[in-house]
Parts: structure tokens; sequence; C-alpha cells
């Protein structure tokens, strides 16, 4: 069994010691993570349709496109979990190479990201529950969908609490039967279009996936928005790398296979969804591609079977949104940028217990008040904050292209790979995603109608920017109260390079990790 | 009672199927046609307005080429379209309810048994959610 030591001429990667249980995680489970993480089964149901309202035929197109900044950033992943495997990663990232509060803020970007995201998956668990099960008047109450939903993150949340291998074997189950079934749909859907069993059918063609084809920049621009959502989450993969065998290599790996795996998924689901009745099919029904086609497609009971793929995907991704948001809290406590009680693992399963309860508890609080607050899932507060998600992303995602130029900046112009690799791949990435951030910003301020708004600005936006500058009080707060980690500066250099030679990364902070048989002393004796 | 024929529409097979049943009723009764496009999207991350105009879009382009094909087949039925933000059954049973409809007419997707078969399809719920009578054409070719 591989196991973590470093060997000699690798100085990157060995993590603060937080007391996360080693070597749980094989490449083939951390892959599963980040594929399960971005839920492909309901990203495509709830979101195909809306890359076919924006470009049209073109969408199989734009989602090859939408992978290429996924890919750049999830290379910015594997090169700078090379220099640190750290739980936290964009916060750790970001603070060694830019500064504690540029870090903290990211840390920050990763949590509520995953905290806005967590109604909408709760939300869509229990309306499909009850679709399952021919409760169709249960599926639209939105008191019903709420108790399920609950009852769903409570279940998630002990799941990720129990331990990791619980989780990896859970999210084997929940993947395997969200990606057969898709695969059945997309072969069934494909055999009779070509069988010509299928009345109105389209004959895929080679155009669709031709970017040039595509009509404006705006439909390009439009569709690249969505597609971040799309392919949101494989950077669980890296969340995980604590607990991964071999964390310098296995997490990023996983990473950048992961989006490998959903860009080829996306890819035939897409030609095969919009083979069966033509794009405009899939724009008309664009509030679920997934059930619309597949009525069309599998006959009873088979259609069931996309009922059972969405939901897999929608109770998976519940957990894998629990696992970094617990993880990031549990890395900015463990390096003193958070309380201590955030750092705090259970003895027995290895496991960042309070910061996982912490979560499951505040996403059951805010999935409520939602609920109470909008008429439905699609309408109002509750609406804008599942849209405001993807300006999270692109803030995050964003930071950690930038983190890893800024990072290995001495280190680029070492050999021609490098230069592209960890230079140039990431940096586009990150241009892109800005772009994604300010764009979908300025869209969302503007749009006052489809949610509504609040002085005079969109709610998606007020929601989204509201909650991430929420995080600067926050921060000084904790500032105030244990100003340690914020008198750190960047790494010095010599840093390790992309390779993970050369010098040992310095701790964040010059402190014993905290552990529950070496508690940390309570915060405020850190202030001066 | 307005007594007006509503007809769902969302360009498929089924729904043009049904297109002439509607029409020859709304002749019957002498009252007019509505055509209803609704369209109801998951809020996810990213849907901005552009897409949201480009749903509309389609929704009034379908709708134009419905109220084209009607003329076509019966110019005396009058013609109201409209497009609706929401889900379908639930715009539809509000615009019925709002015009107190008489009957609403939808396609069904040609795949035999409705009630086996088209669990969480819009033709389902609304034969069990509609408080006024429904019509279900389904395509020639089924």
């Amino acid at each position: 069994m591989t196991d973590t030591a470093t060997t000699p001429e690798q100085h990157g990667g060995q993590p603060l010691d937080k007391g996360l249980k080693v070597g749980a995680i094989g490449l083939v489970s951390a892959i599963v993570i980040g594929v399960a993480s971005t839920a492909p089964g309901y990203s495509l149901a709830a979101s195909l349709g809306l890359v076919t309202a924006s470009s049209g035929a073109q969408a199989p197109a734009i989602m090859w496109l939408g992978f290429l900044p996924m890919l750049f950033i999830a290379a910015s992943y594997y090169y700078l979990n090379r220099a640190d495997p750290d739980c936290g990663t964009t916060f750790t990232w970001a603070t060694r190479a830019i500064g504690p509060r540029t870090g903290w803020m990211g840390g920050w970007g990763i949590i509520v990201a995953d905290l806005i995201v967590m109604p909408s998956l709760a939300g869509i668990a229990g309306i499909y529950t009850f679709q399952l099960f021919g409760a169709n008047d249960l599926a639209d109450n939105k008191w019903w969908v709420l108790v399920v939903g609950l009852v769903f993150i409570f279940l998630m949340t002990l799941i990720c609490v129990i331990g990791i291998e619980l989780n990896a074997r859970a999210q084997f189950v929940l993947l395997a039967a969200e990606v057969v079934v898709l695969v059945i749909f997309a072969s069934v859907a494909l055999y009779k279009v070509y069988a010509g069993d299928l009345a109105h059918s389209v004959d895929p063609s080679l155009s669709w996936i031709n970017p040039f084809k595509i009509t404006s920049s705006k439909a390009l621009v439009d569709g690249i928005v969505i597609a971040t959502f799309l392919y949101w989450g494989w950077d669980t993969a890296v969340t995980v790398n604590e607990e991964t065998k071999d964390p310098a290599r296995t997490p990023g790996r996983a990473a950048v296979i992961s989006t490998f795996v959903l860009v080829l998924t996306y890819l035939i689901v897409a030609i095969a969804a919009q083979a069966v009745h033509g794009d405009a099919f899939l724009t008309a029904h664009s509030g679920d591609v997934l059930s619309a086609t597949g009525n069309l497609v599998l006959s009873s009971p088979f259609d069931k079977l996309l009922i059972i793929a969405v939901l897999s995907s929608a109770a998976a991704s519940c957990q894998t949104t629990i696992l970094p948001a617990a993880r990031s809290q549990l890395s900015m406590a463990a390096h003193r940028a958070a309380p201590a009680w955030f750092g705090t693992v259970d003895p027995k399963f290895l496991t960042p217990a309070n910061a996982t309860w912490f979560f499951g508890v505040f996403s059951m609080v805010w999935f409520t008040i939602l609920m109470i607050a909008s008429k439905s899932l699609d309408e109002g507060v509750l609406g804008a904050s599942i849209g405001a998600v993807g300006l999270m992303i692109a803030f995050y995602y964003a930071m950690t292209g930038y983190v890893c130029v800024i990072y290995y900046r001495k280190h680029l112009l070492s050999s021609v790979k490098t230069f592209f690799f960890v230079g140039v791949a990431p940096l586009v990435g990150a241009v892109i995603l800005t772009y994604v951030f300010f764009k979908a910003s300025k869209d969302f301020a503007e749009d006052t109608e489809s949610y509504g708004s609040w002085f005079g600005l969109g709610l998606p936006f007020v929601v989204g920017i509201g909650l991430l500058i929420l995080g600067v009080p926050l921060m000084l707060w904790w500032w105030s109260r244990s100003p340690a980690f914020f008198r750190r500066g960047r790494d010095p250099h010599p840093h390790p390079a992309p390779d993970g030679t050369g010098a040992a990364v310095p701790p964040i902070l010059d402190h014993a990790p905290i552990r529950d048989d070496a508690p940390l002393a309570p915060s405020p004796q850190d202030a001066d | 009672m307005s007594g007006d024929i509503l007809l769902g529409y969302d360009g498929s097979e089924g729904a043009q199927a049904a297109l002439p049943h509607a029409a020859d009723l709304a002749h019957a009764f002498a009252v007019s046609l509505v055509i209803v496009f609704a369209y109801g999207q998951n809020p996810v991350g990213g849907v901005t307005g552009d897409v949201r105009r480009a749903v509309e879009e389609l929704g009034g382009r379908l709708l134009g080429e419905a109220s084209a094909s009607v003329a076509a087949y019966d110019a005396t039925v009058e013609v109201v379209t409209e497009l609706v933000d929401g889900r379908p059954v639930d715009a539809l049973v509000a615009v019925a309810e709002q015009r107190d409809a008489r009957i609403i007419v939808v396609g069904g997707n040609g795949q035999g048994s409705i009630v086996g078969s088209l669990l969480g399809s819009s033709t389902y719920k609304i034969l069990h959610q509609s408080p006024i009578p429904v019509m279900v054409v389904q395509p020639p070719d089924s």
C-alpha cells in the first residue's frame, strides 16, 4: 500500500496533519468523487435546454468549448496540489501565493458557493423522490419538498461524518446509477434515431460540434457561462487530498481525468438528446430536457430510470458539496484563519465532524428560510440564490488560476511544457472565468425581471455579491480576535518547482497541528 | 364564461396534431382559440436574462407559426397567443382559470399508455390537475 510519506526528491506534498484519515481514497474513488460532485445527470437535465436556447444546434460545441477553461483550471489545481496538498485548496494556495486576506476570501468563496447550491440539490432530491413514486401532487407542494429535502441533507451530512470510506462507497453506487442510465438513454436514443424509429428525429451532424458555426459571440458567451455551472464540482476530488493515497499526485490527476469524463458524457448525451427532436424541442422544454426527451425514447417503465438518474445525481452532489465545505472550514481552522472549533476531527471517524455538522445544519436552516420566503423552487429569493452560484464558482476558480501563475512565476520559463501548462493554460482559464464573473454579475444586476430585484438590482446579483462581501466583515472580526494568521506574508522564495522538486513549502503558521489529543488554546488568547 | 378553447403548444408533433382539433372546437363554439407557450426553467447558476430572452424568442416564433397554421386551416377562428413564464402545467391551469376557458387541448407524446409512461410529463400532470376538461391528441404516426 502506498503511504503518504514523501519520496526523497519530492519536498512538496506534506500538508499540516489535521488528523484526517490518511490513505483512504485511491485514484478511482477520487475520480468518482470528482465526477459525482459535478452531478452530470442533474446538470444536463437543468442546463442543456438553456445551452440550446443560446447556441441552437451548436450546443454540443459549447459542451467542449466550456470544458477548456475547466481543464485549464484543473491544471492549476493539479500543480498547486503538488506544492501543498492541503484540504483547504484555494484558501491555502492563495494564502501562500498572494497573502492571507486573499486566501481567506478564496476559502469563503468556496464555502458560500457550496452553501447556496445546497437548497437547489435538496429541492431537486425532494421533487424527484415524489415523482419516482408517482406522487406528482406532493412534488408540487413546497412543504413536502422541504421535508424530504431536509431529510436528504441530514442523511448526507451523517454519511460525511461517519467516514470518508463510506462516502466513497455511497458515491460509487449513486454515480453508477446515474452514469449507467445516461449511457442507456444516449444509446437507445441514437439507435432509434439511426433506425428511423423516431418521427421528427434529426440525424447528428458534425456541424453540431463545430464551434465556428456558433452564430454570435453573445451565444458563445452565454453558453460558456452556463457551461461553468455544468462542469462545476470536479475540484472536490482535490478537496479530499489529505485522505488520498499519494496526496501530492492522485487528487490532481483525478481532477483532470474527471473533467475529461465529464466532457465525454456531456458530448454524448447532448448529441443524443438533440437528435431526438432537434434543438428547439430542448429549448422549449428547458425546465427538464431529460424527462421530456426520455419520454419519447424510453417506454414505460424505463423512463423512470431518468428520474433515478437525476435523483441520484442530486443526492450524490449534495454529499460531495458537504465534503469540500467542511474541509475548507477544517483547513481554515487548522491554520487559525477560523475558530479552532471548526478544526475538531472526530477521533473515531477521522472526519471534520464539527465543520460537517455545522455546514449540514446551516444548510438546512438556509434551505428552510429560502423555502418559506419563496413561492416555489424556481421563483423568488430561492431561484435567485441558486442562480447566483455561478458567480461564486467563477470567483474561486478564477482565483485558483491566477494563484497558480503567481505562485510558480519564477519557474515558468524552466521548460516549454511548464510555460504552457503552469503558466499560459491557468492564466487563460482564469481570464475566461474572470470575464464570466463580470459578465454574469452585470447581467444579473440588470435583469430585474427574472427573479425580482432589491435596490434596483437583480436579486441573484444582490444575493451572490452580498454573500461574497459578507466575508469581509467576518474576516475583519476574526482578524481582530486572532491576528496570528493575518500577520503571515506570502511564501518567501524559493518555492518548490511545479513538479514537486526543490525547496519544501514552509508551514502556513508555526504551530502544533490541531488534534483532539493536543487541543490548541482557544482562539481569543491568540489576540495580543 | 368566455368559454375559450385553450391549446398548450410546444411545437412538438403532438401539439401540431392537436392544433386543427382545437381550431375545430373554437369554430364550433364560436369562441377564441388561446394558444399558450409556457417555459419554466430550473434556476441554475449562470442563467441570465439573455437565455431567458432566447427561450421567449423561441416561444414567440412557435406561437407565430401556430397562429399562421390556424389561419391557413380556418381563417374564421380568432386566435390569441400567450407566452407565459411558468412551469407548463401551472401556467396552463392559471390561464384557463383567468380566461374561464371551456377545455384545455394538449398533444400527447405518441408513446401509448399515457398513465404508465408519462411520469413527470406535462400531459400526465395536466390530466390530473386541470379543473376543467382536458383533451389529448396523439400525433398521427403513433
